[in-house]
């Protein structure tokens, strides 16, 4: 049986022996009877999807029966896990589908909890995933609705991996349950050439969430200007927009923050030496903007930048803020592209 | 007699039957009928048509034009009537290569850029990658280093500054590839890389080392290796886990 749906061996359960469940083998994921009773109570839950995620577990409908009956823990191997993970995605999907055409969505900012209507779940779970060892520099600091907006820069932080230069963007304020951030990025690579002559690359850039294009047109001194195919929503998710959904975040109850450090994108760098570059440098830019419940509220630009003064340099990348405020909607160029993007999402204007 | 709207159709579906017709059976596209005042270009590869070649023209180490051999292509009056002054540069994706043509002897007529076979070989790759990683997808790269071409003509994504990260970018999904190239020196690099914030784990790659059948040792250059492909080559590509994007 590819499931171990079973009780935990420590917790009291009424075991049915009936249900043929079996005994966990060792390193399982446990989904606790609560979790699931839970998520039972969810209005987006139904049998039919409840026998169609137990059926992509190959549980048997007595298996299943005995979960929805708040009769056992689900225990998972870490495949079983990942198939899970990956059938409630495509459940996202279908749900994101029915959003457009005014049903419910499912899912967001990382929270199992639901969307309804046109609205952003609220996320009332907390984590805590990146320890500050150092934190940065404040760089603006604003009232926006009932809370404040926060903006740090060049924070040393872990999070399983660990980064030297994170910037920050943090809410806080007792509402923070409705807000997420929703970031986009451009990037560009600019090769400097002996001559002083500029050359930004073209190319695709791949990410777990899509891919994009380069932003031509950038010099040493000046950006290029971004164009639809140029940006991208910033999320691990394909269906979940928001950077909280799988980028490193800490969310507590009345505070989300949103850590970043773009990569230097080596490879990039190194090409744009191979093609004749003598200095290169790498621009990340993001409009980030916090949108609370359904609309976007306020908007932060940043870029980091790289510069390589040579094919074997390790340059400190450097933070600059751009404009920060108020803000009422997505600019026309970036709206295109998310809602290309996230079209269950397409409420956001 | 016909009405005007028949002749229309007629004409239509004539252009069209023109359009669509099939190459003939030796893969040579029809030659188009040169006017004594133009000037045609056409590529060709081992005696066939190249149908897929790009022609840069260049003037003061500019790109100037780009035009599309498939594979006859017509050359504007202008650039025609400076053609003596002009270079041309040719880029082909089958077999992959840069060549620099030699100029039209003659500012009318037929301009043909013929490249032998035996400028024709096949590289030959292998993607190893680290115990326990099943490779889904790398981004194979290669360059021509020509050394008569400025890798910004190479490079060149059309008539301003912006360049390409390499001649050809292919997305590898199995462990062996196969590519027609011209001879040459080459810089080859491959990896797999998502982008994503500095210490997220996405089981990005890179590449640690090339080995070649070819005469001497691949170059580490660049993040890839620059190599020598005299004649058909096998090319071992090793790849490593990498810390980031």
């Amino acid at each position: 049986m590819p499931a171990q749906q079973e009780p935990q061996q420590e917790a009291p359960v009424d075991k049915n022996p009936e249900d043929g469940l079996a005994a966990p083998a060792a390193d399982l994921v446990t989904i606790s009877r609560g979790q699931i009773a839970e998520a039972l109570r969810s209005p987006m839950a139904s049998a039919s999807a409840a026998n169609a995620l137990g059926a992509s577990l190959g549980l048997t409908p007595l298996q299943i029966a005995a979960l929805v009956a708040g009769r056992s823990d689900l225990k998972l191997t870490q495949t079983q896990y990942e198939n899970l993970r990956r059938s409630v995605t495509e459940l996202y999907q279908s749900r994101g589908t029915e959003a457009q055409d005014g049903g419910s969505t499912c899912g967001s900012s990382g929270s199992p909890t639901t969307t309804t209507g046109s609205k952003v779940a609220p996320v009332t779970t907390t984590n805590s995933t990146v320890t500050e060892t150092t934190a940065g520099t404040t760089t603006h600091t604003e009232a926006v609705g009932s809370g404040t907006v926060t903006v740090r820069t060049d924070i040393k932080g872990t999070f399983g991996g660990s980064a030297d230069h994170l910037f920050a963007f943090s809410y806080k304020g007792t509402d923070s349950a409705d807000n997420h951030w929703l970031q986009f990025i451009h990037r560009e690579i600019v090769g400097i050439h002996a001559d002083g002559s500029a050359h930004p690359q073209v190319g695709s850039i791949t990410t777990s969430g899509g891919s994009y294009q380069l932003t031509p047109g950038g010099t040493a001194t000046t950006n290029g200007v971004p164009g639809q195919a140029n940006y991208n929503t910033d999320t691990a998710s394909s269906t979940d927009p928001f950077y909280e959904a799988g980028f490193i975040n800490n969310r507590t109850a009345d505070s989300t923050t949103m850590y970043d450090q773009p990569s230097a994108a080596v490879s990039r760098v190194q090409a744009a030496f191979a093609a004749g570059a003598t200095r290169v440098i790498s621009r990340a830019h993001f409009d980030t903007y916090l949108i609370t419940v359904d609309h976007v509220v306020y908007h932060v630009q940043l870029t980091m930048e790289y510069d390589f003064t040579s094919a074997t340099a390790n340059p400190a990348p450097v933070s600059t803020m751009g404009a920060a405020g108020a803000a009422t909607a997505l600019p026309a160029t970036i709206a295109a592209k998310f809602h290309a993007q996230f079209p269950a999402f397409a409420f956001i204007k | 007699m016909a009405a005007a709207g028949e002749m229309s159709l007629l004409l239509l579906a004539a252009l069209s039957m023109g359009a669509c017709r099939s190459p003939s059976s030796d893969g040579t596209a029809p030659r188009p009928e040169p006017s004594a005042d133009a000037l045609h270009g056409r590529v060709t590869v081992a005696g066939k048509d190249a149908s897929d070649a790009e022609v840069l023209v260049v003037r003061g180490g500019q790109v100037i034009a780009v035009l599309k051999a498939s594979p006859a292509f017509e050359i504007p009056p202008e650039l025609a009537a400076a053609c003596a002054e002009l270079r041309w540069i040719v880029r082909l994706t089958a077999p992959l290569g840069v060549v620099a043509a030699q100029p039209p002897k003659s500012c009318r007529g037929a301009f043909e850029v013929a490249i032998d076979a035996s400028r024709v070989a096949t590289l030959r790759g292998a993607l190893l990658a680290p115990s326990g990683v099943t490779l889904d997808w790398v981004d194979v790269k290669l360059t021509p280093r020509v050394p008569e071409i400025d890798p910004t003509l190479v490079l060149a994504d059309g008539p301003n500054p912006n360049l390409r990260e390499a001649l050809s970018v292919s997305r590898q999904t199995k462990a062996a590839f196969e590519l027609p190239v011209l001879t040459g020196t080459w810089w080859l690099a491959a990896d797999r890389t998502i982008d994503a914030p500095v210490g997220t784990k996405t089981g990005n790659l890179r590449l640690e080392s090339v080995t070649s059948s070819g005469s001497g040792a691949p170059r580490a250059e660049f993040g890839g290796y620059t190599l020598e492909i005299a004649a058909d080559t096998d090319v071992k590509l090793t790849l490593r886990e990498a810390d980031g994007p």
